[in-house]
């Protein structure tokens, strides 16, 4: 768990992560609040308030008497929205960084090709 | 009243303490006192008198001064208010004492019955507290005990509110009323008048009436100075 | 629904001044904690709701009615303390009876099996219980009471790390089964931060927090970069502590901090440091007092 950012925040954007990633399917079960309140080590009520937010924003959704599973098209919604985060998150403080030290647009774009060959 | 009930216990819980050792103590004392007399019955002859019985008053006098200062604050602690501790602790210590003085009236007749177990000892029927009448002897019994604890009772809760500063204080007035009500005795010359006058009491009033009275008094202020005891 | 109301609730002992003025609520089913050093006026606080002392001044309500001599409110409450002592002639096993019998919802099962979690014995003599295994009683009875206020005043000090865990973990556990409030006092504020949901904390008996905890955490940074720099920054956020280190200084600073206080930040050569909930009280507690700013070190 992180400092910076509240815990019920990292609780969502772990099963998030799990989603987009495909360990987590859509239409499938995720974990209820006492189990990630006892596995994280957590108070409930966070872990409540992490899924509620998921639930919020479709992600997950309630099936009354079994729990909270996967949304349809929970997948393809993150992916979309983790994109248009994307250049925020990383282009703008990559650019901020190239510029302070004098690494134009063209050169930039000269290192990521190379990176991607040399892996 | 379950809740008076679950209180006293806390004060029998632990029965091996609060029960068994006292009367364990004053049987071993017995059995001393026994064997003593029987070695040197013929160098004296006729009734041996003892005082061996005050060790089980003691016993327990002491046991409610270690209650109140254990058990109570942890009652405390537990939610149980100090006027519900200090009722069911007056009541079993009243329950107690005349439970007690039955079980020692019934020793007396064993040791009447058997020629102060065969060594005209005089343990239970100890000249000042022996008495003819079985009630009254109940009675005379029980009250001791309730003298003794709730005095010690009493002193205990003294300590618990006031502390050793509060405990100078008492003995000291205490000792100050005693010390100014002597001077004027002396000084009107009343010893003799006080003398004939404690000769002429029953020995039943002496033994039993008085303290009686004074562990009423003893109840009475200690349930006042209960109530704003914050241990 | 509310189970204790405090309104300028004020203690005075002859001459220490052990709380002042000091308002706040309790709702059910959550779990605070109440921080702050020792003297702070924690357990002058604990021992004022559950009837153990007459509050000087304000008004204090537990379950909606004044809590001293109030056994009707007072049954719903337990108070493990810190050193807590049992009559010496007592076992462990008489602890528990006696327990059973007072605490309305006492699970007996349940103390069973955390005492067997902790490996205490049934027939040990409370006297001869170490140091560790009368906190562990402590926090079984606490624990097995399952009281609708639930107080734990710092009863872990004795347990070894792994015994603290099992306690968290039983706690939480038991928790989410049987929901109510309680309240953990302590020092070890790292080992609980995620745990509490509410932060009171306490600082020479007046409240200085009373704030749900996430909304603390990545509220409170450590800003470290040029003098120059840090005061333009540090303008617009309420600064608690600053040292200086020739051209450089740190401020500890309250947020709220966006995304756009991280950029400038970023942009100007500040580093910002999350601080945990410990270290952020430490800093708010030392408030004040500089020459015990030494005492702490990041």
């Amino acid at each position: 768990m992180d400092d910076d950012r509240p815990i019920f925040v990292q609780i969502a954007e772990m099963i998030e992560n799990a989603i987009i990633d495909g360990s987590l399917p859509e239409e499938h079960q995720a974990p209820s609040t006492n189990e990630l309140a006892a596995f994280h080590r957590i108070n409930p009520a966070t872990a409540a308030k992490g899924i509620n937010r998921l639930v919020d924003d479709g992600i997950l959704y309630k099936r009354r008497g079994i729990g909270m599973f996967v949304a349809a098209g929970a997948r393809e919604a993150l992916r979309q929205r983790r994109r248009l985060e994307f250049a925020d998150q990383y282009l703008r403080p990559m650019i901020a960084e190239a510029r302070k030290l004098g690494i134009g647009t063209d050169e930039l774009i000269k290192m990521i090709e190379t990176w991607e060959d040399a892996r | 009243m379950t809740r008076i009930l679950a209180v006293a216990r806390m004060h029998t819980v632990a029965w091996m303490n609060a029960i068994f050792w006292p009367w364990a103590i004053l049987v071993s004392s017995l059995l001393v006192n026994i064997l003593i007399f029987a070695a040197i019955r013929d160098v004296v002859p006729g009734d041996h008198t003892t005082g061996g019985l005050a060790s089980i008053y003691l016993v327990l006098a002491i046991n409610s001064a270690i209650a109140t200062s254990q058990v109570f604050p942890f009652a405390l602690g537990m939610g149980v208010a100090r006027r519900t501790y200090y009722l069911a602790t007056s009541l079993l210590t009243l329950v107690g004492a005349v439970a007690y003085a039955v079980v020692l009236l019934l020793l007396k007749l064993l040791e009447g019955a058997t020629g102060g177990f065969g060594v005209d000892l005089l343990f239970f029927r100890a000249p000042f507290i022996a008495v003819d009448n079985a009630f009254l002897q109940i009675v005379v019994y029980a009250v001791p005990f309730l003298f003794l604890n709730f005095v010690s009772m009493f002193v205990a809760l003294l300590y618990l509110r006031w502390g050793t500063n509060g405990m100078f204080t008492f003995s000291g007035a205490a000792i100050l009323l005693g010390g100014l009500a002597s001077a004027l005795v002396t000084w009107r010359g009343y010893w003799d008048e006080i003398g004939n006058w404690l000769i002429d009491q029953p020995v039943p009033a002496l033994v039993a009436g008085y303290p009686a009275a004074v562990a009423a008094i003893a109840a009475i202020a200690g349930l006042g100075v209960i109530r704003r005891a914050n241990p | 629904m509310t189970v204790v109301t405090a309104s300028g609730l004020t203690k005075r002992y002859s001459d220490v001044t052990a709380l002042a003025d000091v308002s706040f609520t309790l709702k059910e089913n959550t779990i605070y904690g109440l921080l702050g050093r020792n003297g702070a006026g924690k357990t002058t606080l604990m021992r004022l709701i559950t009837g153990q002392d007459l509050l000087t001044a304000g008004t204090l309500e537990l379950f909606g009615e004044p809590p001293y001599e109030n056994e009707r409110v007072l049954s719903n409450v337990v108070f493990i303390k810190e050193s807590q002592k049992y009559p010496s002639v007592y076992k462990v096993r008489h602890v528990l009876t006696v327990a059973g019998q007072l605490l309305p919802n006492w699970d007996a099962a349940y103390a069973q099996e955390l005492l067997r979690d902790f490996r205490l014995p049934l027939d040990r003599d409370v006297r001869k219980l170490s140091r560790g295994m009368l906190s562990a009683l402590g926090v079984i009875v606490g624990l097995a009471a399952r009281a609708p206020l639930t107080f734990f005043d710092e009863p872990y000090l004795g347990l070894d790390a792994v015994s603290r865990q099992l306690f968290y973990d039983r706690l939480l556990a038991d928790y989410a089964e049987h929901p109510r409030t309680v309240v953990l006092s302590t020092h070890l504020i790292d080992e609980v931060s995620d745990l509490i949901e509410r932060v009171l904390l306490l600082d020479r008996g007046r409240l200085l927090l009373d704030e749900e905890t996430e909304g603390l955490r990545g509220e409170v940074m450590d800003a470290t970069g040029p003098a120059d720099a840090l005061d333009e920054f540090a303008i617009s956020h309420p600064e608690l502590h600053r040292q200086r280190m020739g051209n450089f200084a740190r401020a500890t600073l309250r947020g709220p901090f966006d995304q756009g206080d991280r950029l400038r930040a970023k942009e100007r050569g500040i580093d910002l440091e999350p601080l945990t909930l410990q270290q952020a009280v430490v800093r708010l507690t030392t408030v004040g007092r500089p020459d015990e700013e030494k005492e702490y070190s990041r």
